[in-house]
């Protein structure tokens, strides 16, 4: 595949991008208390969330890094992402992603960063970088695809009360982690497709000793059918530390290049809808995290040659 | 389980005797050619339906096996139908499994459902013997006084119901009714006793229509051999007449315990009462009225066609409603007004309102303005808001999009209730696999707090056989309704069950 000057450069200004929107992030927290309990590693893009974290074995777009990077490989050419998602209609807490992705050699790359905010100051934030290759083509559209990434975690909080016994004076912490991903994608017939990832391999944490964050690795596994291009059905199950949870979606392309989504997890429900103009997509998306407590979110997708298999 | 093996044993055999018996009705009718006017043909039919219902409890589920947490509910029907010599009709219906819900039990004898004979001459006039059919009619167009879903009507009684229609055309009718408990149903293999107890009532309605006018009559007496208060009366008179491509349309009724109650004459009108503004307060508070220009309007060529309702409704708060829909107790006076687009599908409408309810003294404005579209490809939207008066507007979007393959309704909802935003959201997907086998969902949150989901499996073969699995956590009957139209959203039990549901066919009705 040829690329041009000006699409070789775009990696490198998604990468800024990337960096300034974690570094953003984590740096605008706002006074604190605690340290906070533990990290959370899990990203949803707007799609995942439409379909209540239903996503890894149907990702189709650049923010397949977060959850299976073996998904790259249904994106193409070079794509930009970006969303913004709220709590609670913006008391509880914000969090923004940039990512943008590009092929080159039949391997796709990509590269990502988050901050997520919290109202009581604590910070997070995470980098990506990583890729997907196909391992093996079949006929009409059966394939398998591998895919890893590194990951850099950040979190960053402040203490109010010093813990004088553990000689921990008080001020604002920050500490730094990395890790890396894995994923498979197997599409054994062009409506079939099964996944499986595990984020955050290392099972590292922040800090040590009583200020230790976990950071809890998390396995997906799951399943999809593509019923003739028009019809998603998908079922993840997520184990994040000791939890376990299954996650169901379902999307459907209407004759308009707009896709209705909707998901369920643990009896909370998500939904959304997606746009699709061409050269570009635009999705809403709500998420229920708890009672009363709704997330809704918004993001914007660019692409450049963008090739015509991006679909499921 | 012993007594649910025992339904189904009775239900299997009673179908499958009856097929066998229901051989030679066939041949006969081939032999006839089913003509109508055949003194020998008939039809028969057989449905059995069974739904057995595994619900959630504190043991295992889903594949519990407690029985106060499993149901069996199943049900043979046979009917048959015979039109006798032209100008008679005969059918009949019996069942089993009939539930009661009075006295909480479940019936698996065999006994008559429903049933009537019918007599018609000249098309002119009709006189039908029923059993507990859903016979009663409404010449109402603005109010329901008479409705088979009325308080006492839905109960299903069984009488006799006459028709004449005369040179004008006027027509006459006049229906004489019973009403009993539902569990008498199961008495005397379901014969109706001698019609000695329970509610009777006596409905006699005429009117006459022409095309440019129509006017009409309601009698209504009902009385309770039960309770010493168990009587009503009602009279209602209607008309209308066109006007300007429109039709405007005015009925009143009253209702009182008896015929005795009523006072100030025909209309109960008090007119040193009614002043501007306050018309209703000279209305009686037995009485209910209605008035609607219906129809009106106004094609602008390339600025596409206005349409203009304006309506009246009132409805005293002492107005018995026994056989009937009509609420009680408000006032309100409302103009409806759309526009549809010259070319492209789509419709704007607003309806402005003042309401008064006189059970709990609120009232004021209400604006309902809404806006439907439907793109190519079949995709339909509508956008509707609420504002009413004294309290938060209410948002509601739907998309529906139905073709052969795929049927997706989805609703998003905002009620604003002052403490904060409520957000609804129900989805429900079907897709069909082939021409037998449809799948189903739902995913349903409402107002921010509970979430529901259903998915079900349907299988169709041929005509004659349906098989429906199920699983979720609530039972989504009316909820897109409910969610669309209502004024508050709904309040879901939640309910987790699995359950299957068949249903098979015989015969030609």
């Amino acid at each position: 595949m040829k690329v041009s000057r000006n699409i070789r450069q775009k990696p490198k200004i998604l990468l800024r991008l990337a960096i300034a929107a974690a570094a953003l992030t984590i740096l605008s927290g706002a006074a604190s208390g605690e340290k906070p309990e533990r990290f959370d590693g899990t990203i949803s893009s707007t799609r995942s969330m439409a379909l209540g974290g239903a996503f890894s074995p149907l990702a189709d777009d650049i923010t397949a890094l977060f959850v299976n990077p073996a998904g790259l490989l249904n994106t193409g050419g070079v794509a930009l992402y970006a969303d913004y998602m709220e709590t609670a209609g913006g008391s509880g807490p914000w969090e923004g992603k940039l990512a943008g992705g590009f092929e080159r050699w039949g391997i796709v790359f990509a590269a990502a960063g988050s901050g997520k905010s919290y109202d009581d100051g604590v910070a997070e934030g995470q980098l990506s970088v990583g890729f997907a290759l196909n391992v093996l083509s079949g006929t009409a559209g059966s394939f398998i695809s591998l895919g890893g990434a590194l990951r850099a975690g950040h979190v960053a909080f402040d203490l109010e009360d010093p813990c004088i016994p553990c000689g921990v004076p008080g001020g604002r912490y920050s500490y730094n982690a990395l890790t890396a991903d894995l994923g498979v994608m197997i599409r054994p017939l062009p409506f079939i497709s099964l996944s499986a990832s595990t984020e955050n391999i290392s099972e590292t944490g922040f800090g040590s000793g009583d200020y230790y964050i976990p950071w809890d690795r998390t396995v997906r596994y799951g399943a999809a059918w593509l019923h003739e291009d028009r019809f998603t059905i998908s079922w993840e199950r997520r184990q994040t530390g000791d939890r376990e949870t299954d996650h169901f979606g379902f999307g459907l392309r209407t004759a308009l290049p707009l896709e209705l989504m909707a998901g369920i997890t643990s009896n909370r429900v998500h939904g959304g809808a997606r746009w699709d103009g061409g050269r570009w997509r635009g999705a809403i998306v709500f998420g229920q995290e708890a009672e009363n407590v709704i997330t809704t979110g918004a993001s914007i997708e660019i692409f450049f040659n963008r090739p015509a298999r991006i679909y499921q | 389980m012993n007594r649910m093996n025992r339904i189904f044993i009775f239900s299997a055999l009673s179908l499958a005797l009856f097929a066998r018996l229901g051989v030679p009705g066939r041949a006969i009718c081939g032999e006839n050619d089913a003509s109508p006017d055949s003194s020998g043909s008939y039809r028969w039919g057989g449905v059995y339906t069974s739904l057995i219902r595994l619900e959630e409890n504190a043991g295992y589920f889903p594949w519990n096996d407690l029985a106060r947490a499993s149901f069996l509910t199943d049900r043979v029907s046979l009917m048959f139908d015979a039109p006798f010599a032209k100008h008679f009709h005969f059918f009949i219906k019996g069942t089993t499994g009939l539930w009661s819900r009075d006295d909480d039990i479940y019936s698996s004898r065999f006994f008559i459902d429903q049933g009537h004979l019918s007599a018609t001459w000249r098309d002119r006039v009709t006189g039908k013997l029923f059993l507990r059919e859903r016979v009663f009619r409404n010449r109402n167009r603005l109010m329901y006084l008479v409705s088979n879903d009325s308080q006492l009507i839905r109960r299903r009684g069984e009488g006799f119901d006459v028709a004449v229609l005369t040179a004008g055309p006027v027509l006459l009718t006049y229906t004489g009714a019973v009403f009993r408990d539902r569990w008498e149903q199961k008495q005397n293999g379901g014969l109706p006793p001698l019609p000695f107890q329970g509610e009777f009532l006596n409905l006699f309605e005429g009117g006459i229509d022409r095309s440019s006018w129509h006017a009409g009559l309601t009698l209504a007496d009902m009385r309770s051999t039960w309770t010493s208060w168990g009587f009503s009366v009602l009279y209602g008179l209607d008309g209308g007449f066109g006007l300007a491509d429109g039709r405007i349309n005015i009925e009143f009724a009253r209702s009182a315990r008896r015929w005795d109650d009523f006072e100030d004459g025909l209309f109960g009108l008090d007119f040193d009462a009614m002043k501007w503004g306050s018309f209703s307060a000279g209305l009686p508070s037995d009485g209910t009225l209605a008035a609607e220009w219906t129809g009106f309007a106004w094609n602008a060529g390339d600025k596409g066609k206005f349409g203009l309702t304006p309506g009246y409704r009132y409805s005293g708060d002492a107005f018995i409603d026994v056989i009937g829909e009509v609420s009680q107790g408000y006032v309100e006076s409302y103009v409806e007004m759309w526009w549809k687009h010259a070319k492209l599908a789509s419709l704007v409408s607003l309806k402005a309102a003042d309401r008064y309810d006189y059970d709990t003294g609120e009232g004021g404005g209400v604006l309902e303005t809404s806006l439907w579209t439907r793109f190519r490809g079949g995709l339909e939207t509508t956008a509707r808001a609420f504002f009413a008066e004294g309290s938060r507007p209410v948002l509601i979007i739907s998309t529906v999009d139905d073709n052969s393959l795929t049927r997706l309704l989805t609703t998003a909802r905002i009620d604003d209730t002052g403490g904060g935003s409520e957000f609804s959201f129900l989805t429900e997907a079907g897709i069909n696999l082939g021409r037998r086998w449809t799948l189903g969902g739902t995913v349903y949150l409402e107002r921010s707090i509970a979430g529901f989901y259903s998915a079900d499996i349907e299988m169709r073969g041929g005509k004659r056989f349906v098989f429906r699995a199920s699983a979720g956590t609530y039972i989504p009957v009316s909820t897109y309704a409910d969610l669309n139209y209502d004024p508050v959203p709904p309040v879901t039990r939640r309910d987790r069950a699995i359950s299957f549901y068949t249903r098979i066919w015989l015969g030609g009705i």
